[in-house]
């Protein structure tokens, strides 16, 4: 059975509960949107998911496998974070080597977004360079299922229309959970969308919906 | 896998380095009065973990999950620094 199933999530810092007893699954082949407004715990259930956060009580199962840490997730999620992740210290060549196994690697450094900045140190690329050389990480990392947090951050627009394609193109093996503000963007790309709100998580049909709970200004 | 903690402690080599040999000269001219080899080779095992702390912990901790999304976590890369410093500061208390 292939599905990253999340229940029972619940965090709190300090009195403040941000999330309270979240589901979310996601089987390969689906992309799901999740949107919230600032603050709601977005960021914090990916992290959770990924296993890089702990959480007061959550339930995850990977592919019938229940996973409680980030070791135990034997690499079968693979998360992006927001700020850029890459060691400064690392050629992108050296990079995309160690991160992805050879016949990803070899095709990765032949992309045309990641050949040309090969010699280079990642903090010598400009920030969507970097942003993209990341997704592409990510996305061909023998992770399953990915979750990425702010992937049009600070992106020029012909470059969210690459990162787009790239996610749906790498969407037909892996499950997706995908994280933005860029409303729009993931719209387009999403197979499910679902709003984190009051600590709760729910599945929204149309962009009329996320009108209706405050997550959009109405007309 | 081990490229992965090499690539990791590359950036932690001469920052420690300059710790350990700080801990050595510290303690040959002020109060312990130990010779300056056998001072950073003990210096070594103390510098290790407090280089990682500062090095990954303050200034660039969002580089963790590049090797969090390899399969490793903070205890195994805290670890491997301590393994490998104290290996550096044995060898060295041995010469010395």
């Amino acid at each position: 059975m292939h599905e990253l199933y999340v229940d029972s999530v619940c965090k709190s810092f300090g009195t403040n509960q941000v999330l309270n007893d979240i589901f979310i699954s996601c089987k390969p082949g689906e992309i799901i949107g999740l949107f919230g407004r600032n603050g709601c715990g977005k960021t914090t259930l990916l992290k959770i998911i990924f296993g890089s956060l702990r959480a007061e009580n959550k339930f995850i199962r990977v592919n019938g496998r229940i996973v409680q840490t980030l070791r135990e997730n034997n690499n079968k999620i693979a998360y992006l974070p927001q700020k850029n992740f890459l060691p400064s210290h690392l050629q992108i060549k050296k990079i995309v080597d160690l991160f992805c196994k050879p016949p990803q690697a070899n095709s990765l450094k032949n992309n045309p977004h990641v050949k040309p900045f090969l010699h280079r140190k990642s903090n010598e690329t400009s920030g969507g360079e970097r942003r993209m050389i990341e997704l592409l990480l990510i996305l061909n990392s023998s992770a399953q299922y990915i979750l990425i947090d702010e992937p049009f951050n600070g992106v020029e627009p012909l470059y969210k229309e690459e990162i787009k394609n790239n996610i749906q193109k790498h969407s037909q093996y892996k499950g997706i959970i995908i994280t933005d503000h860029d409303y729009l963007s993931i719209v387009a790309i999403a197979t499910k969308v679902m709003l984190l709100q009051d600590g709760s998580i729910k599945e929204t049909k149309t962009g009329d919906e996320l009108i209706k709970v405050n997550y959009l200004g109405g007309a | 896998m081990l490229a992965s903690i090499v690539a990791f402690q590359q950036k932690l080599i001469l920052p420690t380095f300059c710790v350990a040999l700080a801990i050595g000269i510290a303690g040959y001219f002020m109060a312990w009065s130990t010779p300056l080899v056998q001072g950073t080779g003990f210096g070594y095992i103390l510098a290790g973990p407090l280089t990682q702390y500062f090095i990954y912990e303050l200034r660039n901790e969002n580089e963790y999950y590049f090797y969090f999304n390899m399969g490793f976590n903070k205890i195994m890369l805290y670890g491997s620094t301590v393994i490998l410093n104290v290996i550096f500061g044995t060898l060295i208390l041995l010469y010395a």
